[in-house]
């Protein structure tokens, strides 16, 4: 493919003409409609977000038996939850959840490429790609966390998973305290995409 | 320019990664769309998108630096949907090139 070097000056647009010339193309073709990509995109977009690890994390917090299950066969137990449906689809069999507790903290972590539990996370935030990032939170993860603002004692266990096509981890962050009262909905709006990587800890609500 | 994201080896498992799922253009998100879309509705396993992929960033990576260009995942990300669709009979080859000329 020459296209690939010597990009000419308007490579932008150029670029631009060919991906809506080959959809064009595909859709006179009729080996997609005009809606299939919109439809999948939709999908992406609005289906497989962070909303959904929350609800899944906030079950947990009130449920202590979904807790259990979630970790032991993690997409039985989201299954469970009605959330948007293809929770199945698009690598949810390979979700994996583990619970952070007294003494023990997770930190999920992709090194090789940027493998992430979508359908409960959604789409990946930039620093979870980035080179430096992953070389750095496997090789020295305590140190990584404490300059990002999570400062875990000495005496905590900090367990790192390394994510896999085959296994997309998300971490069960523990329920802050002052949070008694809450229902599952309120809690699920504590519960930040940070905190189910493992980076942070869920907050403690204010007001 | 940023170095490419992906100097080291993906994953064997890693099937379905997609990389660099933020858009700076409406472009990027159309190509990425149709490559999903394509493989969701079963025309080609993403394992096949993917080696395309990776054949197109090191085609990059191993030109000389004279001859890169700037990096621009997605132009990669083109033109592994351009041969996995031709290589599955998607596409025809005279029919790709009226748009890669055009």
């Amino acid at each position: 493919m020459t296209m690939q070097f010597g990009y000419p000056e308007n490579r932008e647009a150029a670029s631009a003409a060919r991906v809506r010339a080959l959809e064009a193309l595909l859709i006179e073709k009729e080996v997609i409609t005009g809606a299939t990509v919109d439809k999948v995109l939709g999908y992406f977009e609005t289906d497989m977000t962070p909303l959904n690890g929350a609800k899944i994390v906030a079950h947990a917090w009130t449920h202590p038996e979904f807790a259990e299950r979630l970790v032991t066969d993690t997409p039985a137990a989201v299954a469970e939850l009605e959330l948007p449906i293809g929770m199945d689809g698009a690598e949810g069999e390979h979700l994996q959840a583990v619970a952070n507790a007294p003494g023990v903290h997770n930190l999920v972590i992709c090194t090789l490429c940027s493998c992430f539990p979508w359908p409960v996370l959604g789409l990946p935030p930039y620093w979870y790609k980035d080179p430096t990032f992953r070389a750095r939170a496997a090789r020295e993860p305590r140190v990584v966390l404490k300059e990002i603002g999570l400062d875990l004692d000495p005496s905590v266990e900090l367990r790192v998973w390394d994510s896999s096509g085959h296994s997309r981890w998300f971490v069960v962050p523990e329920r802050p305290a002052g949070t008694e009262g809450m229902s599952e909905e309120e809690l699920a709006a504590l519960v930040t995409t940070e905190s189910m990587i493992g980076i942070a800890e869920v907050p403690v609500p204010t007001a | 320019m940023e170095a490419p994201a992906t100097a080291a080896p993906l994953h064997e498992s890693c099937v379905t990664d997609m990389d660099a799922p933020t858009f700076d253009a409406d472009w990027q998100r159309r190509a990425f769309g149709v490559a999903v879309a394509l493989s969701e509705f079963g025309h080609y396993p993403w394992e096949a998108f993917q080696q395309q992929l990776i054949a197109a960033i090191g085609d990059w990576e191993g030109a000389p630096a004279s001859e890169q260009g700037s990096w621009q995942y997605y132009d990669h990300w083109l033109a592994a949907l351009e041969r996995v669709l031709v290589d599955h009979g998607l596409v025809a080859e005279d029919e790709l090139r009226a748009i890669v000329g055009a």
